[in-house]
Order: structure tokens, then C-alpha cells, then sequence
């Protein structure tokens, strides 16, 4: 087990050095002179100078890259063009809204997915079944900024049961904080709970099919066992596989949902950087959105090889 | 798709004409209601996206301050924004530009995806690894971070925000499109076309583009969803479409802006995305649909010849009651015959087919088995043995049921017997092992837990000594190093050890009879013997009564003591071991013994000759049984049968008894069924 994880934690090193050329080239391909956009026009010529020095502009390509990939190693991800705030700090500030929002959606999600996609595979062809496909299709239609805006007129405006706007850190209250991101990962749950649904309820399908459901049978085993324990078990394999997408898919769901809500996470970061073109922000942001995808995906592998056997022996 | 449908599409393949790929495709595809009327609305939005600024009474970019935020009414049908501009003018406005934007977002991702996926197949080495590479990058990005990392370099504005979701959706068509043409590469007829001197080119637009057409509709509706909602998305946080141009996404802001004073802003160009997004997907779905279906009824065409009901036994799992069975038409079988364990009379099967409709797969079957004997049910595969098996469990699954005949255990009647009474049989007095034995046990559960869970659902045992108990009972079946093994899971075990710990799990709770559906066939030649010496064993040592299921008349010479042969649902043939193998009466007895080996009936088989075809066809008899919805009039066998007079084409041969023999013949006694399968 401990193998599997190191040797998928080493396995990622490539992938990763690939983002950072990537995320780093960003910079170069930016039509036009960086320090124009930093210094404004009537800049000196001595000024400009300065400038390119202190970024680094006069070495060449790989020079630039490798100190800033050695820098980004010790955690500095370098300064916005504007103001002398660190990356790192602004993205680390703004992360645990977007996180709560990611992580509570992904929770909703697994609530309301997996008990509608379970009970929608056994009743196969059922009422039951039609329904919840007719809802998880029109679900994956919806905008989930949408569904969010369609709950906050009732719940956070006509009724006030929740506040319109603001985040609440976990640390101050909890009961706040949760009340501050209720409806958006409401939002963003129901939204992913659609395609959950279809998948696992066409894993439990399958897995239902499988001679060692037949054994069971044949063992004279209860429906609750057969069901709760040799086919859920198995059905939750390939729909493990595809949290880790899920998680993606929230992500980028909560950079917008944030916005209906007012919470001043990575969403509001981003979005202000890329209108004001200031590249570190928008670098940072990328490469911590890229961790975090990818220690998500680290753990769905862990937990994959504990539904499969067979892949913990390996 | 069960077997059972299969059957039932190549019946259709059958009774029509042949159509072309296409032609069958888009008939699959009209019968999908939703997706046509998908494709329809589709059709009407682009006419709106073309053609509705046309018909348009308010000028959508008109400002009238004096009338802000009104609701619907007669004159502004949707209403009016913060700016006094009617919204249903703007949402026209709004449908042109997300249609145009979809179309350019879909077009840069196709056109950037597609020929570098082609070429990174289809050439492979460096370049393609290089691809790959990045576009496994680009996937484990957070999805929306790629197009915002994109218009951080360009510039937010519609154009640039459909460059970058282009970019963004390109992997899936690279993917696609590189997958297609690695297959098409590995594939003889293209080295073939290349070594007759076609060029690249001719080979790429001949070979790999008809194959990827479908699943490339598919992605590009796909794509269109994708585009569409994230769009609206980009637009909504304003990296989109910007102000004043109108969008989804920038109506959706506006609301968003002005939610305390008009909350039904929000309500028209969200629907608008909604109904958009789901017709794309639904005419997707259609299109995939149809694709399978369209093929799925040449590769069923191709492979007919099962009886449907042996696979749908398999196929569906979710509910095993053995329906409301009429036992009004069994023959009058007085109280329990005591030497009979298991006593069959007059089972009738039957099951749905795909369109509604019953059809009998097993009918009039009967046998005995005595305490302490091992039966043989013989037949090739698809003549309902193993049906039959899975009917005395009640496991016929959701689409079949026994339709007339009595299943008495013990002199206990199993036919209709509640689903509650049943689970308390199976597994107790009754042990089933299956063909299978790697796929038979779970996966995901050790070994010792899945034996160890039948004692106690059966045996009452608390978990600690159903633990012990079941290392024990491994031990028992010979598997070495019973106590770590019971620690291992399936895929740790070789197909004979699978078997053995299979057997110890359907023995555990001493049943009185043990079902065993071609235990060895799936085996190694050498671990099959010591398979049946195992359950030979097990018999002296606790006598049981074995039923077992097998193709493989070795196995019956060795085993059984009596046989009971089935072709086409019906027992054409049932009597001790010795007489039906040395004596054959029935034609079709006789083919299945022509065809072992060096063993015409003359000299009874040998023990064990194990030279037999292990995929259950035999070679000699002509053809193969047909499907149940195919079995011809009067004797099933006639068109196999080297005996078929006029006669058997039309009498359906009853049951007959002689001397301790059972045979349904017309002809049985003026013909000797040996001979002419020496010819
Ligand atoms: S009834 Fe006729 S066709 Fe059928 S087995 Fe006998 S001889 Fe052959």
C-alpha cells in the first residue's frame, strides 16, 4: 500500500514539471512588454531597466525558469505586478473558501448521488429509475451558478435564513461558516450529483450482472447483503475512478458560484488578475489549483486499492 | 444488452433486408423520441439565432429608464432589465451570439484536435508521446483554469474566450481522434493497403475517418454542452461577453446584480442555457444510441444461437422470485417418493422476451435424484441444463419463471415457495458451484470471509468461529496452507484452487444435494480430474446427492449414475450411466458420443478421455442448437439429425418408456442411431 502511494507520488513529478513549463511560459506569451503594463508609460527608460533586472527579463529562458521553478519549490510563487503582496499568501488567503465550497459540493454530491444512483440500478427499468435519470439529465443541463442564484432569491433574500453574502472562517464560528457556504455547495452539489448518479448507477447495474452476485444467490444470502455488501463494494470501484474528475469539476464550479455569494476566494483573485493581466497571481493560482487536483487524485488512488484488491497487492 | 435481447434483435437482422451502416443507424436514431425532438429544437434555435433579430418589435440595445425592471406583460413579454430594455429582445440577441460562439469554441477544438490526435496515432513514436504528455497536462488542471489561464494571456472577450475553451476541449477530440487512427494502424488490412503503394493520406480518409465518424458526432455534441455552459460561466464572472453585447452569461450577471429588485431576470436566460445544453446531450445520447444499437444487431447477427433464457438467468440478478407457478398441470405425482431426494416433474420454463411475449425454454422435464446418487445432465450448450439448474435454486432472476411442473426437495415443494423460505434452502440443502470459479467469487472479500458468511447465515456460527470453521473447511478440499489462504483474495488463487475453495463454500453447510454446473470445464485438463476425484470424495465421505450439469460425456462415464440427456429444453433421452452410453437409443445420444474421440459406443468411453473440446461444441453433430425462439416444429433435432424422415417434421416425439429407459424418438427402435453417424 505504502509502495502504491509513494511510487503515484513519484509518478507525478513529470506531469507537474510539465504544468510549471507550462504555467511558466504564460508569462512569455503575453503579446506585449510586461513592464509597460507594471510601470505604466511615462516610466523612465532607467526605470524599465531596473525593472527587467529585477524580473529576471535579460537572462535567458531557462535561466528564468529555473529560478523560478527553484523558487516556487521553497513556496514563493513571486509578487503580484501591483501591489508587493506575495503569491503564495494571496492564493493560500483565498483557498480555504474556494476549498469549503469544493469539499462541502463534493459532500452533497456523495449524498445525494450515491443513494439515487444505488437505488435507481436496482429498480433498473423501474419508476424509480426513470425518474432519477430524468432529473440527473436535466441536473447536467443546469448551470450550477444558476442553481445557486435560483436559491439564493427564496432562501438568502425573501426569507433571509441564510446570509447573502461573506464568508465566515471555520475558525471564527462553525455554525456561521457553514451557514456562509450552505447554499453554494448546495449548488454545486446537486449539479455534480447528476453525473454521480448516472455512473454509479450504471457500476451497480453492471456489478449485478456478475457471477459472484449469482454465488451469492446461490449462497442464500439476504437482498441487504447481496445488495449492501458484494455489490456495493464492487460498484464503488469505477465510480471512485471518476471522483477525482468530480473534484475537478467542482473546483472550477466554485471559482464562479463563489461570485453569486460574494465569497472572496480564488474565484475573485482569479477573475481580478486576469482582467488586470497580472500573470504571478494568475501562475500562482494555477499551479496551487494544480496541487490540489493532484493530491485529490493521490488520495482517490488510495482509496481506490482499498475497494480493489487487487490493485493494493500490485 | 442481456442475451436474451440479442436474440430478439437478430431475429429482426433476420426477417429484413439488409440496410447500410447508415441507413440502420438513423433508423435506430428516429426511434429515440427525445433526441429527435432535441435535434428539432436545435433546428428552431438556430433559426432564432439567424433570423430572430428580424422579428424583433424592441430594439433589444433601446434604453427606456422610465421603465426598469418591469415584469412580463403584454408588450414586454419576458420583461424589462435594469436599463429598461426588453429582455426578450435581448435574450434573441443573446441565442445569436451563444450560437455563433458555440460554433467557433467547437470548430477551434475539432480543427485543433483532431488532425494532431490523427497524426499522433497514426505516426506515434516522439510527437506522440510528446502529445500525450501534454495533454494529460492539460487534463489535470482544474478544468476552468485552463480557458481563465488562457484569457489571462489574451485578453478577456467573447472571441478569445472561445479560443481558449477551443483550446481547453481540444484534448477530447485529440484523444479521440488518436485512439481511432492507433486502432486503425494495428490493423492488417491497412499494412496491406500500404504495401499496395496507397499513400498516407488515401489511407487516413478510407480507413480511420468512417470508423471515428460516430463516436466523433458524439464528442462534438458533447463539446457543444461543454462550450455552451462554460460560456455562460466566463461570461457570468465577465471574461466573456462583455457589456453591453449581450450573452446568457451577461443576462445572468445583470440578474445577479439586480436580484432585490427583479428576481425574474434570472429565470428567462437560465432556461434558455438549460434547454440548450439538455438538447445537445440529449441528441448525443440519441446518436450513441443508435451507433451500439445499429451495431449491436451485426455483431448479434453474427452470433445467434443461444437459448435466451441461459443468459438471462445470468444477466438480471435484482429480484430471484419464482413467479405464481401453475402447479395445476403436473402430472399426478403421489406423496413424496422417499428414495428421491430431488424429484423434477414436468418443469416448464418460461421467459419475457425483449418485446413482451413468453417463450418456453425448458419444457416438460423431468428426473429423480436419489439420495446419494450423481445425475448427469447432459447437452450441449443452450439445450437448458443449466436453466434448469438455476430453477430448482428459484434463480431464474427477474424475466423468467417455472411455468407448470413440481421441484420437490425432500418431498418439500420448492416451486412457489416465498423468496424468504427459498433463501433458507439455498446454500444450506442445497450447494451450488458454478463453471466459473475465478468470476464466481467476489472480488473485493477474502476468501475465508465469503465461506465463513454462509455458516453464518446457514449455521448460526458467530464470526470468529465461522472463521475457524471455514479454514477448516479449505483445509478439507485439499487447499494447502488452508489458514493463510483463507486471508487471500480471489485473484490470488489459481482456477483449480477457486474451484476447490468454491466447493468448500457450497459444502460448508453439509447440503443434501450439491448442483454442480460444469465444474471442471472451465479448468486445466489436469486440475479437472482432481476437481471430480474431490467431489467424489466429499460424496463417500458425506452422501450427498450430486446434479451435475456437463457437456462432456467423460465426465458423465466417470461420475454419474444415471444420465438424463436435453436437447432444445426438452429430455430426449434419460437412463442408467451404462445403458445410455453402451446403448445409445436416441439419434442425437449417439452423435454427442460419436463425437468424443476414439469412443464410439462399442467400447464404453474410457475413464476420463479427456481430449474433448473444451469450449463445449461438439465437432461431429452437424450445426448447433438453435435458439429458443428458433426451434423448429416437430422433433427439435430434425434438422441435425441424420435419421429425419417427413415424420419428424411434423410428430412432436412423446416420452416413451422401456426397460429402465426413457427416449422420445418417432423413430426410436426401427432405426439403430449408431450407424449413421459412422457414415
Ligand atoms: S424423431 Fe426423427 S429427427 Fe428426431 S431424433 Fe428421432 S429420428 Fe431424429
Amino acid at each position: 500500500m505504502l509502495r502504491l502511494i509513494v511510487s503515484r507520488i513519484v509518478g507525478l513529478v513529470p506531469l507537474l514539471l510539465i504544468v510549471s513549463i507550462l504555467t511558466f511560459g504564460m508569462l512569455h506569451l503575453v503579446p506585449g512588454d510586461v513592464r509597460e503594463r507594471i510601470l505604466g508609460f511615462e516610466a523612465t527608460p532607467e526605470q524599465y531597466e531596473a525593472l527587467g533586472r529585477q524580473l529576471g527579463l535579460d537572462q535567458p529562458f531557462l535561466v528564468q525558469y529555473g529560478r523560478w521553478l527553484g523558487r516556487a519549490l521553497q513556496g514563493d510563487l513571486g509578487t503580484s505586478y501591483f501591489n508587493s503582496q506575495k503569491v503564495t499568501d494571496a492564493v493560500l488567503g483565498a483557498l480555504p473558501v474556494t476549498l469549503s465550497l469544493t469539499f462541502g459540493g463534493m459532500l452533497v454530491a456523495l449524498a445525494i448521488g450515491v443513494p439515487a444512483g444505488v437505488w435507481a440500478g436496482l429498480n433498473r427499468g423501474g419508476r424509480v429509475d426513470r425518474i432519477a435519470m430524468f432529473m440527473a439529465t436535466v441536473g447536467q443541463a443546469l448551470p450550477n451558478f444558476w442553481i445557486a442564484m435560483l436559491l439564493l432569491i427564496p432562501f438568502a433574500i425573501w426569507w433571509q435564513l441564510v446570509p447573502a453574502t461573506g464568508f465566515t472562517s471555520p475558525a471564527e464560528s462553525i455554525g456561521d461558516w457553514l451557514r456562509s457556504i450552505l447554499l453554494a455547495c448546495i449548488a454545486l452539489g446537486t449539479s455534480a450529483s447528476a453525473a454521480l448518479a448516472r455512473q454509479t448507477r450504471g457500476a451497480m447495474i453492471d456489478v449485478l450482472q456478475r457471477d459472484f452476485i449469482r454465488t451469492a444467490r446461490a449462497k442464500g444470502l439476504s437482498r441487504t447483503s447481496i445488495t449492501y455488501k458484494h455489490a456495493l463494494k464492487n460498484a464503488a470501484v469505477p465510480v471512485i475512478t471518476t471522483i477525482g474528475f468530480q473534484v475537478n469539476a467542482l473546483l472550477s464550479g466554485a471559482l464562479i458560484v463563489e461570485q453569486v455569494f460574494g465569497l472572496r476566494g480564488v474565484g475573485s483573485l482569479v477573475i481580478e488578475s486576469v482582467r488586470t493581466q497580472n500573470i504571478p497571481m494568475v501562475q500562482g493560482v494555477v499551479i496551487l489549483g494544480t496541487l490540489v487536483i493532484v493530491s485529490v487524485n493521490v488520495l482517490v488512488d488510495i482509496a481506490y486499492g482499498w475497494v480493489n484488491p487487487r490493485v493494493r497487492a500490485s | 444488452m442481456s442475451r436474451a435481447a440479442t436474440g430478439v434483435a437478430a431475429e429482426d437482422t433476420n426477417a429484413q433486408a439488409p440496410l447500410t451502416g447508415f441507413a440502420r443507424t438513423w433508423r435506430a436514431f428516429l426511434q429515440h423520441r427525445l433526441a429527435v425532438i432535441a435535434a428539432g429544437y436545435l433546428l428552431v434555435l438556430a433559426c432564432v439565432a439567424i433570423f430572430g433579430q428580424a422579428l424583433l418589435v424592441h430594439d433589444p440595445l433601446a434604453v427606456d429608464l422610465a421603465r426598469t425592471f418591469e415584469a412580463p406583460s403584454a408588450e414586454h413579454w419576458l420583461g424589462t432589465d435594469h436599463l429598461g430594455r426588453s429582455t426578450l429582445g435581448r435574450l434573441v440577441v443573446a441565442t445569436s451570439v451563444a450560437m455563433q460562439a458555440a460554433c467557433l469554441g467547437v470548430g477551434i477544438a475539432i480543427v485543433l484536435g483532431a488532425p494532431l490526435g490523427l497524426l499522433s496515432g497514426y505516426f506515434g513514436g516522439w510527437w506522440d508521446r510528446i502529445g500525450m504528455r501534454l495533454v494529460e497536462a492539460i487534463v489535470a488542471l482544474p478544468a476552468l483554469l485552463v480557458p481563465i489561464a488562457i484569457l489571462a494571456i489574451l485578453g478577456p472577450s467573447l472571441t478569445n474566450a472561445m479560443i481558449a475553451l477551443g483550446i481547453a476541449n481540444s484534448t477530447a477530440f485529440f484523444r479521440l481522434m488518436r485512439g481511432a487512427a492507433l486502432e486503425v494502424r494495428e490493423e492488417l488490412y491497412v499494412d496491406a493497403a500500404r504495401v499496395s503503394g496507397s499513400g498516407n493520406v488515401r489511407i487516413v480518409f478510407r480507413h480511420v475517418l468512417p470508423n471515428v465518424t460516430g463516436p466523433l458526432i458524439v464528442q462534438t455534441t458533447l463539446a457543444f454542452s461543454y462550450v455552451l455552459l462554460a460560456e455562460a460561466g466566463l461570461s457570468f464572472i465577465g471574461l466573456g461577453v462583455q457589456p453591453p453585447e449581450s450573452s446568457w452569461g451577461v443576462m445572468l450577471a445583470t440578474a445577479q446584480r439586480y436580484v432585490q429588485q427583479q428576481p425574474f431576470l434570472a429565470v428567462p436566460p437560465g432556461l434558455m442555457i438549460m434547454f440548450t445544453v439538455l438538447a445537445f446531450n440529449l441528441l448525443g445520447d440519441g446518436v450513441r444510441d443508435a451507433l451500439s444499437r445499429a451495431g449491436g444487431v451485426v455483431r448479434a447477427a453474427s452470433n445467434p444461437g443461444r437459448v435466451p433464457g441461459a443468459g438471462a438467468t445470468r444477466a438480471s440478478a435484482a429480484a430471484g422470485s419464482v413467479a405464481t407457478a401453475t402447479v395445476g398441470e403436473q402430472p399426478a405425482s403421489g406423496p413424496s417418493v422417499p428414495q428421491a431426494l430431488l424429484s423434477v416433474t414436468g418443469l416448464e420454463i418460461r421467459f419475457r422476451g425483449a418485446r413482451g411475449g413468453e417463450l418456453a425454454v425448458v419444457s416438460d422435464v423431468s428426473f429423480d435424484v436419489p439420495a446419494g446418487r450423481t445425475i448427469g445432465l447432459v447437452g450441449e450448450s443452450g439445450c437448458g441444463k443449466s436453466v434448469t439448474a438455476m430453477s430448482i435454486l428459484g434463480l431464474l432472476g427477474d424475466s423468467g419463471r417455472i411455468a407448470a411442473g413440481s421441484i420437490r426437495l425432500a418431498g418439500q415443494e420448492l416451486v412457489g415457495l416465498p423468496e424468504s423460505a427459498l433463501n433458507g434452502i439455498r446454500g444450506a440443502s442445497i450447494g451450488m458451484i458454478f463453471q466459473e470459479p475465478m468470476t464466481s467469487l467476489n472480488p473485493a472479500y477474502t476468501v475465508g470471509n465469503q465461506i465463513a458468511e454462509v455458516l453464518v447465515r446457514h449455521a448460526g456460527l458467530g464470526r470468529a468461529a465461522a472463521a475457524a470453521r471455514a479454514v477448516e473447511l479449505l483445509d478439507h478440499v485439499g487447499i494447502p496452507g488452508a489458514r493463510q489462504r483463507a486471508a487471500c483474495y480471489p485473484h490470488e488463487f489459481s482456477g483449480g484452487m477457486a474451484q476447490r475453495a468454491m466447493i468448500a463454500m457450497a459444502i460448508a453447510c453439509e447440503p443434501k444435494l450439491l448442483i454442480a454446473d460444469e465444474p471442471t470445464t472451465a479448468l486445466d485438463v489436469t486440475i479437472q480430474e482432481q476437481v471430480l476425484d474431490l467431489l467424489s470424495g466429499l460424496q463417500e465421505q458425506n452422501g450427498m446427492s450430486i446434479l451435475l450439469i456437463t457437456h462432456d460425456l467423460g465426465v458423465v462415464a466417470d461420475m454419474c449414475d444415471e444420465a438424463v440427456v436435453m436437447y432444445a429444453g426438452n429430455v430426449v433421452e434419460q437412463g442408467r450411466v451404462d445403458d445410455v452410453l453402451l446403448d445409445p437409443r436416441h439419434p442425437y445420444t449417439a452423435g454427442l458420443l460419436a463425437s468424443m474421440p476414439q469412443n464410439l459406443p462399442q467400447n464404453r468411453p474410457q475413464s476420463r478421455p479427456r481430449h474433448h473440446d473444451r469450449s463445449g461444441r461438439l465437432t461431429q453433430i452437424p450445426g448447433r442448437v438453435p435458439p429458443a425462439w428458433a426451434w423448429p416444429a416437430g422433433c427439435r433435432f430434425h434438422p441435425r439429425c441424420p435419421y429425419a424422415t417427413e415424420v419428424c417434421r411434423q410428430a412432436v416425439p412423446q416420452m416413451v418408456a422401456a426397460d429402465d429407459r426413457r427416449i422420445a424418438c418417432v423413430r426410436a427402435g426401427e432405426i439403430d442411431p449408431v450407424a449413421g453417424w459412422r457414415a
